[in-house]
């Protein structure tokens, strides 16, 4: 993705703060709605996927809740900037619970969640409302309002998360000093279920790092989870990067350094009293430390014994019970696709038609000169030439309508939010399944029955 | 030419963004990154004037960046500007503390933002 140089003629021009946006153009609101709508998808997706794990295992993926979070969290900003106050103020309020849960202040039997989807459903009203320019839903807006106090009156009393300082880890000051406090809260978690912390150090190209970065944090991910990422400058400044992973896993560092044999990459338990363990930085490439010397299996034992005494130190110290760990997804998922309004899809349909118009007319001057002795031999090679161009537009025209296919899913994600309340409502284990969603249809064709 | 990248990754919230930082009384060229990591790539490329990143991003989050730009000697002196939804008064504190020079609310008010952006640019001219 290259940068975007800014342009005059950039739609949002002008638009900012909610007394300078309330009476900007409709089609401010449309880039506002755009977006929206993408961010409720994910999140009527990602609420699904926790109900699933509520009820399934029971055990919720912190990677999901947080991403929800994210959604709600962006969604009150965009809504802000253009002065949309409802849709601000019910996502503010749904960030504030799925805050709540994922620093671990509410906790996921809370009847709370179940107002979740209702509360991004109302949000998907207010936008369709908008997008339809309707300004008169004046009855939407206060059903916002009152779920709105239905979720205040619902919401717990916080708990206060624990104060410890992280005493024992063997991590960089300046590490912890760039944890944001969901970090915090997943770090201190981690400690409480008394998982093996550990500290991945890698260096990369500079202008290459995200294929080495991302393979590196997809293995750690396989047997754990990512808390941290920090980039810092490598040896080389002007042309590496470095990056130390903060990293939570059900196995030791020992087996972590066998499962991350990359170049340039060290790995180290940060659960440790004993600073020799804590400076136990293993070259993978030259199996030598820091200073030169060669390991020992004795002495990295040593290290891991050292580590995994910290490790129970410190999750006994804190005053909760240890559950299973949680199996944390491999893959994280990377955007990969573009938005595009559906009319210049209609548009480009439009000028395939027009393209298809053209290559008859040169058939048919193919077809007549083709019949003419005289011209008879470039008659053949212009049908040629018109018969690969009929293949190429064929192409092109099965290419835009792909474009515009959707999974049908679409239709039914509602329906998987009424089964959720209805489980919430009757206290009944209800289950939907759906099969074949992955069929594609048109857009124009899935919307309405939507 | 002033030139300032802005990191965030709401499409939207990005063209807002740029829009109210095209309308300083001086010339800018404005880089927009969607991502930390993009960021990142992109620092190298130019000598940036000042730097407008958000906190919540889904790689690398605001203040890794921010400690990053402040722990690397090429970068150490561009002014920081955090703008990110309200939330975390801790994490508000925590960009501080790492060198961010200015952490504003969104929703931000354009001419905030604007002169907020002006002083630091012209402090930067002096220091220079």
């Amino acid at each position: 993705m290259a940068a975007k140089k800014s342009s005059a003629k950039r739609k949002a021009k002008g638009a900012g703060a909610a007394k300078a946006t309330k009476t900007k153009a409709k089609k401010d609101n449309r880039e506002f709605v755009a977006e929206a709508e993408e961010i409720l998808e994910a999140m009527f997706q990602d609420l699904s996927d926790l109900e699933e794990q509520r009820h399934g295992s029971g055990e919720v993926d912190p990677d999901l809740v947080n991403r929800i979070f994210r959604s709600a969290h962006s969604l009150k900003g965009l809504a802000g900037m253009f002065g949309l106050d409802a849709i601000g103020e019910l996502s503010h309020r749904l960030e504030d619970i799925l805050d709540g849960l994922r620093l671990g202040r509410i906790s996921f039997d809370s009847p709370v969640i179940g107002l979740l989807d209702e509360g991004v459903g109302l949000v998907a009203t207010l936008m369709t409302k908008l997008k339809e320019g309707d300004s008169s839903h004046d009855a939407d807006v206060q059903a916002a309002h009152a779920f709105i106090v239905q979720l205040e009156a619902a919401i717990e009393a916080p708990k206060t998360s624990a104060s410890d300082e992280f005493e024992g880890l063997d991590i960089d000051s300046s590490l912890l000093r760039a944890l944001t406090e969901y970090e915090e809260h997943r770090l201190r978690e981690n400690i409480r279920r008394g998982r093996h912390i550990a500290l991945v150090d890698s260096t990369f190209e500079i202008a290459a790092f995200e294929e080495g970065l991302s393979e590196l944090s997809s293995a750690v991910r396989e047997v754990g989870e990512v808390v941290s990422t920090l980039p810092s400058p490598g040896d080389a400044p002007e042309s590496q990067i470095r990056f130390s992973l903060l990293v939570v896993t059900d196995i030791d560092s020992d087996r972590l350094r066998e499962r991350l044999d990359y170049p340039d990459t060290h790995v180290r338990s940060a659960l440790s009293t004993d600073p020799a363990a804590g400076s136990s930085k293993l070259d993978r490439e030259t199996g030598t430390d820091e200073g030169g010397g060669q390991r020992t299996g004795t002495s990295e034992s040593r290290d891991a014994q050292a580590g995994d005494e910290a490790r129970r130190d410190l999750a006994s110290s804190a005053s909760s019970v240890r559950t299973e760990a949680p199996e944390i997804d491999s893959l994280r998922s990377i955007s990969d696709t573009v938005r595009v309004d559906i009319r210049k899809l209609d548009e480009l349909m439009n000028l395939v038609g027009e393209l298809v118009i053209s290559r008859n007319a040169i058939t048919g001057i193919a077809n007549q000169l083709a019949g003419e002795s005289q011209t008879a031999r470039i008659g053949v090679e212009l049908t040629k030439a018109s018969k690969s161009l009929d293949r190429k537009l064929k192409e092109l025209q099965s290419g835009v309508l792909d474009v515009r296919m959707v999974p049908l899913r679409q239709i039914f994600e509602k329906l998987s939010r009424v089964v959720r309340r209805l489980r919430r409502d009757l206290g009944k284990e209800v289950g939907l399944e759906f099969v074949g969603g992955d069929t594609e249809l048109d857009k124009l064709i899935v919307e309405p029955a939507s | 030419m002033q030139r300032i990248l802005i990191v965030e990754d709401s499409a939207t919230m990005r063209s807002l963004l740029a829009s109210s930082l095209e309308e300083l009384e001086v010339p800018v060229k404005i880089v927009e990154a969607e991502s930390g990591f993009e960021a990142l790539r992109f620092l190298p490329r130019e000598d940036f004037d000042l730097v407008v990143t958000d906190i919540n991003m889904p790689d690398i989050n605001g203040l890794e960046l921010v400690s990053f730009i402040r722990q690397n000697k090429k970068y150490v002196d561009i002014p920081l500007v955090i703008v990110s939804t309200e939330g975390s008064e801790r994490d508000r504190d925590k960009g501080l503390q790492l060198g961010a020079d200015a952490y504003m609310v969104k929703p931000f008010d354009p001419d905030m933002l604007r002169q907020v952006v002006i002083d630091l640019l012209a402090g930067r001219r002096e220091e220079r």
